[in-house]
């Protein structure tokens, strides 16, 4: 694994584009996470002024939350890394340096894992920002300060972690499938913004309701502040075993025929 | 040299469609020898080299290297350059040699001499993408290198290269080949074969017409080039003798073909028997370009 992950950085570190799409997506993730509040408070008191019943003001940064809070809003950025591990993955193809290094000695399956290892870094370099920035928010934000307060949601961290890793899974598969950058992207956007949820409309709900993105996607539900409750929703404030289950099994099933892929096709 | 088998192929068949590239192939290639695979662009070469670097899957037929199956350890064993040289552009020659030694397993100590080797080592830290196409080439072969591999196989090694440049890889081929390596070269260029290789294979549309020595390919058909003096003298003589064909006269100048059995020296001497002085003697080998052609004429 220490030889894998050597090669697959050793392809990245010296990659300009690659520094600047993570810059950008640490900065545009740090600014969501950071500047939301102010955000979504603003639109709150503006709309508090016409509204008959007074809102109230809450924090999306009390622990424990928060780390629901954030969790849900990282997930907005998700096509972000996305994006990052279909131009590199696709790289591999265009350039055709995998060809390379299959005649040169590496398994099939050692380039497999070198691909999941790129999903895992990323998946990880996401977290990171996640927790980096609910641990500094919370502190700061929060009254409660003891330790079952503090990391007592973190789980959600977790169930970011996981939907990362099955989204950006189905991306590898796409892009080991396309082998374009450019064609990847477009075919991973689409199926996401509109593939899946139009096929939602016309399937029964049971189908509907397990398609990937909507599974993978339903598993950090939309948190149920105050502001929500005041508006009559009533979301999950937990992470859900099914959909956890689910999820895994997707992330398998894309992982698999990735795998297979890699492993029939002629380069 | 042990003439121990490196590499066999037994009828290794690949149909892309409709399309044949590769039947019922058979070669046995040597230890030492520098081989060869000579054809027409789309005679089947890089498919076949494709295949027994288990890049593409054949449809039928088996091949081993050493007498194994081949293997992620097999391929560390062989050193090889398909087509284009294939490095990610925006690193170095370093970098990119480095990943090729973390694959192979090699430590990275071996890299300056091998960057010197070809003539690398002073532009080392320049992104790929800024290299010239011998440059690029040259990066290649020394990828192919690394980690001291027991053969070498080369596709189309100098395509592209301006005359300077596929003279530095000829000459960069023959100094490997020197070292003992068996080479394995696929190439549509006649004259590179003939310049270089010790064993060739013909191929056209997938199917192997000749198989066996560069010497003896060439050796079938020498013709000659001789005038003496008296030139009827020599006609006669020439004529009286059952090994030697006369093919033409151009002037003074008479050209004759000899049998297998006879060389040059075995004209001269009968010459010489039966009192004929010449005064010029010149072999005119046929080329390569020429049996080649003959060959695929046989098959048409």
């Amino acid at each position: 694994m220490k030889r894998l992950s050597k090669i697959a950085f050793r392809k990245l570190y010296k990659s300009r584009v690659f520094w600047i799409m993570l810059l950008l997506y640490a900065v545009s993730m740090s600014g969501m996470l950071f500047g939301v509040e102010a955000f979504i408070n603003k639109i709150a008191s503006n709309t508090g002024k016409n509204s008959p019943i007074p809102i109230p003001d809450f924090s999306l940064y009390e622990f424990p939350y928060i780390w629901h809070n954030l969790s849900y809003l990282a997930g907005f950025l998700k096509l972000f890394p996305a994006l990052i591990l279909m131009v590199f993955v696709a790289a591999d193809y265009s350039y055709r340096t995998n060809r390379m290094q299959m005649m040169m000695g590496l398994s099939r399956t050692e380039y497999f894992f070198t691909q999941v290892l790129l999903v895992l870094a990323l998946a990880i370099i996401s977290a990171l920002l996640l927790v980096f920035w609910a641990m500094a928010k919370g502190l700061v934000h929060s009254t409660d300060l003891n330790v079952g307060s503090i990391f007592g949601k973190s789980y959600f961290v977790a169930a970011y972690f996981l939907e990362l890793i099955a989204f950006l899974s189905f991306a590898l598969l796409l892009v080991t499938t396309l082998r374009k950058s450019g064609l990847s992207i477009i075919a991973f956007s689409i199926s996401f913004i509109a593939i899946e949820p139009i096929i939602r409309v016309y399937v029964p709900d049971v189908v509907a309701q397990n398609m990937p993105f909507k599974r993978i996607g339903s598993m950090i539900d939309v948190p149920n502040t105050s502001l929500m409750q005041l508006f009559g929703f009533n979301f999950k404030t937990y992470i859900d075993l099914s959909d956890l289950a689910i999820t895994l099994l997707y992330t398998i099933l894309f992982l698999v025929l990735t795998y297979w892929i890699i492993k029939r096709r002629d380069l | 040299m042990t003439s121990e088998t490196v590499l066999s192929i037994h009828g290794l068949v690949k149909q892309f469609g409709r399309v044949k590239a590769v039947d019922s192939l058979q070669l046995e290639i040597a230890s030492g020898q520098i081989f060869g695979i000579l054809g027409p662009n789309g005679s089947g070469k890089t498919t076949t080299l494709g295949m027994v670097l288990g890049l593409i899957r054949p449809d039928r037929g088996s091949f081993e290297w050493f007498g194994k199956p081949l293997s992620p350890d097999v391929l560390k064993q062989i050193g090889s350059i398909l087509e284009t040289p294939l490095f990610y552009p925006y690193l170095s020659a370093t970098d990119n040699l480095k990943i090729i030694a973390d694959i192979k397993q090699t430590k990275y100590n071996e890299l300056p001499e091998l960057l010197k080797m070809v003539g690398l080592f002073e532009r080392r830290k320049d992104a790929f993408k800024t290299y010239s196409l011998g440059m690029k080439q040259r990066l290649a072969i020394a990828a192919a290198m690394l980690g001291d591999p027991e053969v070498l196989i080369l596709d189309e090694p100098t395509n592209g290269l301006d005359p300077q440049g596929i003279a530095e890889i000829r000459e960069l081929i023959l100094q490997i080949g020197r070292r003992g390596k068996t080479i394995i070269m696929a190439s549509h260029l006649l004259d590179e074969v003939q310049k270089i290789c010790t064993d060739v294979a013909v191929l056209q549309k997938g199917v192997c017409l000749y198989s066996g020595s560069v010497s003896a390919i060439m050796s079938d058909g020498v013709s000659l080039e001789i005038s003496a003096e008296d030139t009827k003298q020599l006609l006669s003589v020439i004529e009286a003798c059952e090994w030697i064909a006369l093919l033409g006269q151009k002037g003074d100048v008479i050209k004759v073909n000899l049998d297998k059995n006879n060389s040059p020296a075995d004209l001269n001497i009968y010459l010489v028997q039966q009192g004929v002085r010449i005064n010029h003697l010149s072999a005119s080998k046929k080329s390569l370009e020429t049996h080649f052609l003959e060959i695929l004429k046989q098959q048409a």
